[in-house]
């Protein structure tokens, strides 16, 4: 069990909202959106790699 | 045991983390969330592969059928996997997206249980050509 997955997205949430709340506060919508994207981005790619293993794993002990 | 406790403070944490983050932008919430469901069940499958081997066993010693046992594991394997994604969209805001899973599983299922229906009425034809 990886918990350390959880802290990581957790971190680049958290990260990726102070910055857009600075870049929002400073006048660059713009930015802000880029940022929340790529944030978005990251954490889907880790994430889809637990996705992918938790369907193997459903797909091999139900004989899918 | 040490699997079971640390899902728990696993789930514990997205619980607490989970509404910092809900606040703040529903995106990456969502795959918060998403990353924890997958994590847990991970670990809930590492329980269960002994109860599926201990089930195996149990058909081959009373000899049944490996076709019945193996759409019943198959129809629980659909409905598990559709339930936590219906509950994810529902989640998410989708509610309606949920639902369809829902009846996607329901339609799987009922597909997988046909060889065993059309024994079954293969079986009444059988019994009634007897009669």
């Amino acid at each position: 069990m990886e918990i350390e997955l959880i802290f990581r997205i957790a971190a680049v949430g958290i990260i990726v909202a102070i910055l857009n709340q600075v870049l929002a506060k400073s006048g660059r919508e713009e930015q802000a959106t880029m940022i929340t994207l790529t944030g978005l981005v990251v954490v889907l790619m880790m994430v889809a790699q637990k996705i992918a293993d938790l369907f193997d794993m459903v797909k091999r002990l139900f004989d899918l | 045991m040490g699997i079971f406790i640390k899902a728990l403070a696993a789930v514990l944490t997205v619980l607490i983390l989970g509404t910092v983050l809900a606040r703040q932008g529903k995106e990456i919430w969502l795959l918060f969330l998403i990353a924890a469901c997958c994590m847990v069940c991970i670990a809930a499958i590492s329980f269960l592969e002994p109860v599926i081997s201990f089930i195996e066993q149990l058909r081959s010693v009373s000899n049944l059928n490996g076709q019945l046992t193996g759409i019943l594991l198959k129809a629980v394997g659909v409905g598990w996997i559709c339930q936590l994604l219906s509950l994810l969209c529902t989640d998410g805001g989708n509610a309606a997206l949920g639902k369809a899973v829902q009846i996607l599983g329901a339609c799987v299922i009922l597909w997988m249980a046909l060889p065993l229906m059309t024994r079954l009425l293969e079986l009444m034809e059988d019994l009634m050509v007897a009669a």
